[in-house]
């Protein structure tokens, strides 16, 4: 059986078999954030243990921050003491730090694969769930705890499992208005959010490829929200066209070598997976949440679900539940119903295609006046580009907030959201009960789709807005 | 770490499946604000959003706070509990509470791995085992469950026990208290023997972090 390029990648990063099913597999590339490293540092000073190797470790802050502008580490009061402890433990531990000052500042999973840190083929952690989204470029990568982060920086290993293979093939063209994130909650909603248990995803198919590397990562984003720790999309000239250049990608001789090597890992021949699925694209329509979990996903012109007639006990307790904490009816379309606020960033989509994606939609029209709108890019870098090619002042004179990089609405970060009660249409990956602050309401969908909610006021299809 | 041997303890139902990490160890506190609640202890925090209304009045039904499960060592829950975020503040917040021993159909990756990790026990059980155990616990007043890593079993009072699986490369080290990190350390010249292999077979993958 014809090996998968997981599984090459699995073989070339064992340490150490233990015999057991289990093995220590060596780490690439680690990124730090604020939020979960503390006190994996504390562990370090206290058994007197350096970082293995900085020079295979960055770190960032993106979680414990304003996103107001003119913010500093210290505009978010409950963020302080974590932003503070950040600066310290990288400068103690000799680790690089691209802190709020740094053009390379951002979300730790939009900073990582624009510096060339995630490259194909490489074993890459974050202690953040969504660091799937460095598989866009074909990194295997994992979101990990702090235990973990602390044994990486320890020992630059893990001891892990090895994952069983899943194929997701994305069949067909994407139609107008519909994107990588309706790809992805498409995906999720059909097999649910426990299908990519212990599996690491491989994203193909024609539609995977037409995607830009930003797309890739969108949907390799979500792996999580499909149960699974790792998606990956193979590495082609798509790929190696984004990271030729980038500052920490290989150089000169090193990158010929490299590509020639990731060439080989992604062939794909008659590799066989321990799981095949697949979804049509060429009939699917913009995609929209409507419950408590990211598998409770419709088109945006379909109708709630009705619990009455759903047989199976638990999945109608789920479902009247979800309901209930969202505050919709039954049989009724999704379309129409009115939003109080719209936010556009993230790790999922906080990237310059996705804001370039929502100001079209935005460009000479109006937020609605009861909406409170927000665009967040998802790094400096981003926010730079937005702004020379005059996306800011679009959104501004739409009605939006135009802020600095950071998590915030995502997961109520800094200071950043949705007040009890209040329906958030957002360009996130979770609608998890309380995600967005104590009883906030979450529905996702792609940034056009947010775009086009901010403006109608309530949820709309956005194909309707496009000419 | 503590060793995990025999665990008997109250077990307390929490009849819901897909109880996320955001959940279980809430980035806010519903009522307070967001320098208020950073510094609260992360077991106040356990379950806010289930066990608070938004403006932190409490919900008067909330199983932890019933006086029939105070002190409870052992949750037996839905399918998929601990899937999302993989913040460690999910274990700790149980730990922190007194919790030891989540019993369920199924778990989030991240959440399972991150127990073992404290010496906390993700049981993976099937969920009609799971009925048979939340029924045969209603009958008794103590409500007590022996988790039992030994024998590999569950037992109540009154009921046959009902074996499970757990493999010995999980079940070991927790009965030892075994801590990953000392463990791995032992591999530290297999590590320094693996980077001279790689750093020239891959030397484009070393070196990655710049000036």
């Amino acid at each position: 059986m014809a090996h998968t390029p997981f599984e090459r990648i699995w073989d070339r990063h064992v340490v150490k078999d233990y015999g057991d099913g289990r093995s220590l597999v060596f780490i690439d590339r680690h990124f730090l954030q604020e939020a979960t490293s503390g006190r994996a540092f504390d562990r370090l000073r206290a058994e007197n243990l350096p970082v293995r190797r900085p020079d295979l470790t960055v770190g960032t802050i993106d979680h414990s921050i304003s996103t107001l502008p003119g913010r500093t580490l210290h505009s978010f009061a409950a963020g302080v003491a974590r932003n503070v402890a950040m600066h310290k433990n990288c400068a103690d531990f000799g680790v690089r730090l691209f802190s709020i000052d740094s053009p390379h500042h951002g979300i730790v999973h939009v900073a990582g694969p624009n510096l060339g840190f995630a490259i194909p083929g490489s074993t890459y952690v974050c202690g953040d769930s969504h660091t799937a989204s460095c598989g866009g470029v074909g990194a295997w990568a994992w979101g990990i705890g702090t235990s973990e982060v602390m044994q990486v920086l320890a020992t630059q290993s893990l001891i892990l499992r090895k994952p069983r293979t899943m194929r997701a093939t994305f069949n067909g063209r994407l139609s107008k208005g519909v994107y990588a994130k309706d790809m992805i909650l498409a995906l999720i909603g059909r097999y649910g959010i426990e299908a990519g248990v212990g599996h690491t995803v491989q994203y193909a198919g024609p539609a995977i490829s037409a995607l830009s590397v930003e797309g890739r990562m969108t949907v390799a984003n979500m792996s999580i929200e499909f149960g699974a720790r790792g998606g990956l999309v193979g590495a082609d000239d798509t790929t190696f066209e984004y990271l030729h250049g980038r500052e920490l990608a290989p150089k000169g001789a090193e990158w010929d070598r490299a590509v020639a090597d990731w060439r080989r890992l992604y062939d794909l021949g008659d590799a066989m997976f321990d799981r095949e699925i697949e979804i049509d694209c060429s009939t699917l329509g913009p995609q929209v949440s409507w419950g408590t979990t990211p598998q409770d996903v419709i088109g945006v012109n379909e109708t709630i679900p009705d619990p009455s007639s759903i047989a199976d006990p638990t999945r109608k307790a789920m479902t009247e539940r979800a309901i209930d904490y969202v505050g919709l009816t039954p049989g009724t379309p999704i379309a129409g119903t009115p939003i109080d606020v719209a936010f556009i960033g993230s790790c999922t989509n906080g990237r310059l295609s996705d804001l370039e994606a929502a100001a079209a939609i935005a460009k000479g029209r109006k937020v609605a006046p009861h909406v409170k709108a927000l665009v967040v890019p998802g790094a400096a870098h981003v926010k730079a580009a937005a702004e020379a090619a005059g996306l800011d002042k679009i959104f501004i004179e739409a009605g939006f907030e135009w802020r600095e990089a950071g998590c915030s609405m995502c997961v109520a970060a800094g200071g950043d959201i949705v007040p009890p009660g209040q329906r958030s249409m957002s360009t996130s990956n979770r609608n998890f009960e309380g995600r967005q602050g104590p009883g906030s309401r979450t529905h996702l969908a792609s940034p056009a789709m947010v775009a086009a909610a901010a403006i109608a006021g309530c949820i709309a299809d956005v194909r309707t807005m496009m000419h | 770490m503590e060793k995990f041997t025999v665990l008997t303890g109250v077990a307390a139902p929490i009849a819901m499946p897909n109880i996320s990490t955001d959940l279980i160890a809430p980035s806010h506190f519903p009522g307070k604000k967001p320098e208020e609640a950073i510094v609260m202890s992360f077991k106040d925090k356990l379950f806010a959003n289930l066990r608070y209304f938004p403006d932190g009045t409490p919900k008067p039904d909330f199983v932890l706070d019933s006086p029939r499960y105070q002190g409870a060592r052992i949750l037996l829950t839905g399918e998929n509990f601990g899937c999302g975020s993989s913040r460690e503040t999910a274990v700790w917040s149980l730990q922190e509470a007194g919790i030891a021993c989540v019993i369920a159909p199924s778990f989030g990756d991240i959440f399972h791995d991150n127990s073992f990790q404290n010496g906390f026990l993700p049981l993976r059980v099937p969920a009609d085992d799971i009925d048979r155990l939340t029924k045969g616990l209603a009958r008794t007043n103590a409500s007590e469950l022996t988790v039992d890593l030994e024998k590999r079993e569950l037992r109540v009072s009154g009921m046959a026990p009902i074996a499970f699986d757990l493999p010995d490369n999980r079940r070991i080290p927790l009965m030892e208290g075994l801590d990953q990190l000392r463990f791995m350390l032992r591999s530290a010249d297999d590590i320094a023997a693996y980077e001279n292999r790689a750093s020239t077979e891959r030397p484009w993958s070393f070196a990655a972090a710049g000036g």
